[in-house]
């Protein structure tokens, strides 16, 4: 089985996007093998109130069947807006089985303690929560995009506050993002967290940002890292290259790489 | 000028190739010789992801096809660097790249520096017959000994120049003689370039670029003024604004463009395409192999039109001077 943990669909105001419904993206999963993937509407990103994107989601899912076999919705909330955890419910009640949260498009401090309450409650819903490193790189940002991304050390100090919660990292960074203080790499190193692949290269020399399969494997554990593709920003191509010539993981590791880490943590 | 064979590249990545196969299934490998005759079959035909050719089917591991395909294609790499070599060619041989253009861009840029580079770069060219096409650094700062140091690199068998880097802007009146000097060779001259938007308009981060970094505004500047000359762009995923890229380099007719870069945002391959036309477009990493593969397999091109960019256009550029590969 292969679960890609990081897609979207909707639209990203700074560049036009393609593959960017259910219907385009389903048709890609077919030809590249893909069962399952948990999809995100990026709309949640900069819509004021972003639980109008989960409705959209929602809606979309439910309208085929397929969809609802194929598609693993994940809500995004912001947990700025004082009726978040009303938001969170509903998704969780709608069959949402994760959220996504961006602290920096939303503009608020990933230690906020309306971030840490969103991160508890979400616990308690056993809903993992997805948390990208960034949306682009920023030396091609936009004039009215942000201007700074998330690294590990982010990510590590969340987990100290709810080490408990479930995680997944996207867009992860294993050169500039790094994990750089020891403390940081031990949180995250006992976490229930899953790292995606969608940056990392699976050959033996990495290029200008450092990436490597084999570092995070080393790093962290097989137990941790998981298949994503970030389609539709990135090619849909690429990811699956960087895995397939991931020549040190073995039949067991690339299972678990897949789809076997990811299904203990959805219980699927 | 010699003429490179490239039976020893071919040998070893046929190795790679079996080990990466050597990881896969029995049903991947008929794939590989169905996907063959589809090659010949679609010669015109777009195959990239928004081609029209999609069953619409579910495929068991489908994507298992498209990597062995991805590897088949004859590949020349025209923009990577020298590194842990031995890695580099297993790196090259998993994604299916025979040769690769390489400098060496350890150290200050000055004289003594860029001699040593290059030096590095002849050794391993040796040392590695068949896979490795050695490019000469120089600081166009330093004329005399830039113009010695291309004389010297090209008659020691280097086929092109660059990666020239962010010393001076590609239209600097520094670089007239040195690309004049090119033209004289018949050489290529790839220099480095990012579109960062703090380096198009004021106020704005340069992010980690030096202000004397080429943008797309500048090639087109030195290619006026040289349109005999082979200039590359360097890597249109390199970091920064791509679609900038593409819409500037329109007024550039004779620059062509390398699509390496750790940016493989989907699109990208097409738009360049769609601006520049296929011919100007050339397969490059800078050492990113993967999304240096990918980003092509992802384009709507034709299998004509990625072989081209795979293989043709650039060797096509080191025909002039007689380095092209067969």
């Amino acid at each position: 089985m292969l679960i890609d943990i990081n897609s979207y669909i909707g639209h990203w105001p700074f560049r036009p996007l393609r593959g960017n419904t259910l219907e385009d993206l389903l048709q890609r999963m077919d030809e590249f093998g893909v069962d399952k993937s948990i999809v995100a509407n990026i709309n949640g990103i900069f819509y004021k109130d972003a639980q109008g994107a989960n409705e959209e989601l929602d809606k979309m899912v439910k309208s085929k069947t397929i969809f609802q076999d194929r598609f693993i919705p994940f809500a995004t909330i912001n947990p700025v807006l004082p009726w978040w955890e009303e938001s969170l419910n509903t998704c969780h009640q709608n069959g949402m089985k994760g959220i996504r949260i961006y602290p920096i498009y939303h503009e608020y401090d990933i230690l906020d303690p309306r971030c840490i309450e969103l991160v508890k409650a979400a616990r308690d819903l056993k809903m993992p929560v997805s948390i990208p490193l960034r949306m682009i790189d920023l030396r091609q940002r936009s004039w009215l995009d942000v201007n700074s991304v998330l690294d590990l050390n982010h990510i590590a100090s969340l987990v100290k506050q709810v080490p408990d919660a479930q995680y997944m990292v996207l867009d992860m960074r294993v050169g500039s993002g790094r994990a750089s203080t020891a403390e940081s790499l031990d949180i995250l190193k006992i976490a229930d967290i899953l790292f995606d692949t969608v940056r990392a290269s699976g050959v033996p020399t990495t290029g200008y940002n450092g990436e490597s399969l084999k570092g995070m494997m080393d790093t962290y554990g097989p137990e941790k890292i998981a298949f994503g593709t970030e389609t539709p920003f990135t090619d849909y191509c690429t990811p699956f290259i960087r895995v397939a010539v991931f020549n040190e993981a073995d039949a067991g590791v690339k299972e678990k790489i897949y789809s076997g880490n990811v299904r203990r943590m959805l219980r699927l | 000028m010699k003429k490179r064979t490239e039976s020893t590249g071919s040998e070893a990545n046929k190795m790679g190739r079996r080990k990466f196969l050597g990881n896969s299934s029995a049903a991947f490998l008929g794939m590989g010789v169905t996907g063959i005759s589809t090659l010949k079959a679609m010669e015109n035909q777009p195959v990239g992801m928004h081609s029209s050719d999609h069953s619409g089917l579910f495929q068991e591991r489908g994507f298992e096809a498209m990597v062995q395909k991805a590897i088949q294609y004859k590949k020349i790499d025209a923009h990577n660097h020298t590194g842990n070599f031995p890695d580099m060619i297993e790196s090259m041989d998993r994604v299916g790249i025979q040769w690769a253009a390489i400098s060496d861009l350890q150290g200050k840029n000055t004289p003594e520096n860029f001699r040593k580079s290059n030096d590095v770069v002849l050794k391993a060219v040796k040392q590695y017959p068949g896979r490795f096409l050695g490019k000469c650094r120089i600081n166009p700062g330093y004329t005399k000994e830039a113009l010695e140091e291309i004389d010297r690199c090209v008659d020691q068998g280097m086929v092109m120049l660059g990666e020239l880097y962010d010393e001076y802007k590609a239209n600097d009146p520094v670089y007239y003689p040195i690309i004049e000097r090119c033209i004289d060779h018949k050489v290529p001259i790839l220099i480095h370039s990012a579109n960062i938007l703090g380096l198009w308009r004021e106020g704005y981060p340069k992010v980690g670029s030096s202000i004397n970094t080429s943008i797309a505004d500048h090639f087109v500047d030195i290619g006026k003024r040289y349109p005999e000359a082979l200039i590359i762009c360097g890597h249109i995923g390199g970091g920064g604004d791509w679609e900038y890229v593409c819409r500037v380099l329109r007024n550039a007719p004779t620059v062509y463009l390398d699509t390496s870069g750790s940016v493989s945002d989907e699109g990208m391959i097409d738009m360049a395409v769609e601006h520049l036309g296929v011919d100007r477009l050339l397969f490059a990493t800078d050492v990113n192999y993967e999304t240096g593969v990918g980003k092509i397999m992802s384009a709507n091109l034709t299998e004509k039109e990625r072989k081209k960019i795979f293989f043709e256009n650039f060797n096509n550029l080191l025909k002039p001077a007689g380095n092209h590969v067969n």
